[in-house]
């Protein structure tokens, strides 16, 4: 009897991230070079050692504003159907743009790793990347691949495990607004807090964060309160 | 006409206040003001790196085909009408 999990593969368009599917998978899917070609949600099963995960492909994304159907689509699936893992995948040559869509991922909490592919794209752009201590900054564990050679998928697949069944310690990460911001994200907290229905539901803080944006799908959820 | 074979200089007749990129010369660097444009637009650009404040190169001046500019640590190619609503200085 297999153990089960469920693991979300998130990052920008053109990541690689539709490569380390196949490569998790072993299934035939079309890559494209033109962003937002994942637009519908993929699904496949990975059978490594005596687990069974039913890996989802999220579309590509470049963050989880409730703008486009593709981020809403992202983000729904993360915070309800409870992913035991999301692996962001981002583009090693192009950390920048990429980590926006992390750090989201790291105010809404989930248990995340960061996939770090195409490192050999990097490497011939001259980009060293100290692996070990980005991955003590974000506070999550990294792991470099390849995802065109499928090299680092067996590590990715150990890191998965890890994070669902030996619950390493994940420790949290957050990213300062400046005072003024933090002042009025303490101030909505503390409301948030009072709140016990949505106390236990989502983390305060990435709530707060959101309602200060203006984003508008949580300010609807947020209507009754 | 491009008689001689230089690049049209846009920046002769324009006023050194904030123009749209689409008025941009080739090969010339411009920071970004703000997007022209409702919060979907902006949000998508903003999500892309394309923030007030950022410096964008114009590396192929589209009209006709895509807008190509070096923005940050990469390359993004934008569409006339998406280049249109970036107010740049």
């Amino acid at each position: 009897m297999k153990k089960k999990l469920t693991v979300a593969l998130a990052g920008n368009p053109n990541c690689g991230k539709s490569c380390i599917f196949n490569n998790l998978t072993g299934s035939r899917q079309h890559v494209g070079n033109w962003p937002g070609v994942t637009v519908e949600k993929k699904e496949g099963i990975c059978k490594y050692r005596d687990y069974k995960m039913l890996v989802v492909d999220l579309p590509g994304t470049y963050s989880l504003a409730a703008y486009s159907i593709d981020e809403t689509i992202a983000r729904k699936f993360v915070m309800e159907k409870n992913p035991d893992v999301v692996v962001n995948i981002v583009d090693a040559s192009n950390l920048e743009r990429n980590f926006y869509l992390t750090t989201q991922f790291l105010e809404m909490e989930v248990p995340l790793v960061l996939c770090l592919n195409m490192i050999d794209r990097a490497e011939s752009r001259g980009y060293k990347i100290d692996v070990k201590q980005l991955s003590e900054f974000l506070g999550i564990s990294v792991i470099p691949t390849i995802g065109h050679r499928n090299q680092g998928t067996d590590k990715l697949l150990e890191e998965i495990i890890a994070l669902t069944f030996h619950k390493t310690t994940n420790r949290k990460t957050t990213i300062k607004y400046g005072k003024e911001v933090e002042e009025e994200i303490l101030n909505l907290e503390k409301l948030i807090e009072n709140d016990d229905q949505l106390n236990k539901k989502y983390p305060s803080r990435w709530l707060a964060v959101k309602l200060l944006e203006g984003d508008e799908e949580i300010i609807k959820r947020l209507e009754k309160y | 006409m491009e008689a001689n074979n230089l690049p049209i200089d846009y920046s002769q007749n324009r006023p050194k206040e904030y123009i749209p990129l689409t008025m941009a010369s080739p090969g010339e660097t411009v920071t970004l003001v703000s997007i022209n444009g409702g919060r979907g637009v902006k949000m998508r650009l903003y999500s892309m790196g394309l923030t007030p404040g950022v410096r964008l190169k114009v590396l192929n001046r589209g009209a006709p085909g895509p807008f190509l500019v070096a923005v940050r640590d990469f390359k993004i190619a934008l569409g006339y009408g998406m280049a249109k609503k970036i107010i740049v200085s």
